[in-house]
C-alpha cells in the first residue's frame, strides 16, 4: 500500500494506492490525521488507485469523518470504483462523507 | 471436474496474511468460471471473515489459527473458515448492521451484513471459549446465462 497527498490551498487530496484492509488502515489511519492536523479545510480520499477496501475501510473513514468535524474541516472521497461504491451504499456512508469529482 | 474438489489450509491470524488468504480463495474459485464482480464478493467476504478470526476471536496477546477450507460443487463454492478464539455470545446480535463490540477503535460493524449481502448464503457456529466457525456459499451464475 502506498500513500500520498496533493495540497492545493485549503484542500488536501489523498491518494490510496493498493488494498484498505486491517493491515494496512493504522497507516492510512495516521498519515489522514496528520493531513488533518495539518489544517487542511478540505480533506478528499481519492480513491482511483484501490484495488481493494473491506468494511475496514469505512472504519477508518468514520473515524476520519469525526476528526474533521473536530477540526472544522470536511471529508470527501472521490473516484470510487463500482466494488467500492457497493460497500459504501450498504454501509450509507454517503450520508456523512459525500462524493464529489 | 470441480465437483468434490478443495482445498483446506492453516494459517497465523495475522492481518499481514488477509491479503494472500483472499487472493487464493478467490484463485480457487476461478475454476467456477465467475465473474469478476462475484469473485470480488468472494474476495470482500472472505475478508470480513478474516477480520473477524483476527480482531475479535484472537487478542494481540493471545493470537491463534484460522483454517480455511473451500469446497467446490457444481457452481457453487463452500467457504468455510473457522477459529479456535473466545467465541461470540450472541451470534444474532453481533450479525445485527453497526453492531460492534469495538467502537473506540473505529469498527464499522458491517462485517456480517456485507458476507450476507455478498453471498447466498451464510451460517454462523459458535461457541464462548472454543470458537467460532462461519460457512458461506456462493453460486457463480453470471457467466453461463
Amino acid at each position: 500500500m502506498e500513500i500520498w497527498q496533493k495540497r492545493d490551498g485549503d484542500v488536501a487530496v489523498i491518494y490510496v494506492k493498493g488494498d484498505i484492509d486491517e493491515h494496512t488502515a493504522p497507516e492510512i489511519r495516521a498519515f489522514a490525521d496528520r493531513v488533518i492536523g495539518e489544517g487542511a479545510k478540505d480533506v478528499v480520499f481519492c480513491l482511483r488507485y484501490v484495488d481493494f477496501m473491506d468494511s475496514t475501510g469505512i472504519g477508518m473513514l468514520l473515524g476520519r469523518f469525526k476528526n474533521c468535524k473536530k477540526s472544522n474541516s470536511r471529508l470527501f472521497v472521490k473516484d470510487v470504483n463500482d466494488r467500492i461504491d457497493k460497500i459504501f451504499k450498504i454501509s450509507g456512508i454517503y450520508q456523512v462523507v459525500p462524493k464529489v469529482n | 471436474m470441480n465437483n468434490g474438489n478443495y482445498f483446506e489450509m492453516k494459517i497465523k491470524a495475522e492481518t499481514c496474511n488477509e491479503s494472500f488468504i483472499r487472493s487464493t480463495v478467490a484463485a480457487f474459485c476461478v475454476a467456477l468460471d465467475p465473474t469478476l464482480e462475484e469473485l470480488n464478493d468472494v474476495k470482500t467476504a472472505v475478508s470480513e471473515a478474516i477480520t473477524n478470526c483476527v480482531v475479535h476471536a484472537y487478542s494481540r496477546e493471545n493470537s491463534g489459527e484460522i483454517t480455511v477450507k473451500v469446497s467446490l460443487s457444481g457452481k457453487t463454492a463452500i467457504i468455510e473458515i473457522r477459529d479456535s478464539g473466545c467465541g461470540i455470545s450472541d451470534v444474532e446480535t453481533a450479525m445485527k448492521p453497526f453492531y460492534t463490540t469495538k467502537p473506540e477503535e473505529e469498527r464499522s460493524g458491517m462485517g456480517f451484513t456485507l458476507m450476507q449481502t455478498f453471498m447466498d448464503g451464510v451460517t454462523v457456529k459458535s461457541e464462548v471459549g472454543r470458537g467460532t466457525t462461519v460457512v458461506m456459499e456462493k453460486t457463480f451464475v453470471k457467466n453461463a446465462k
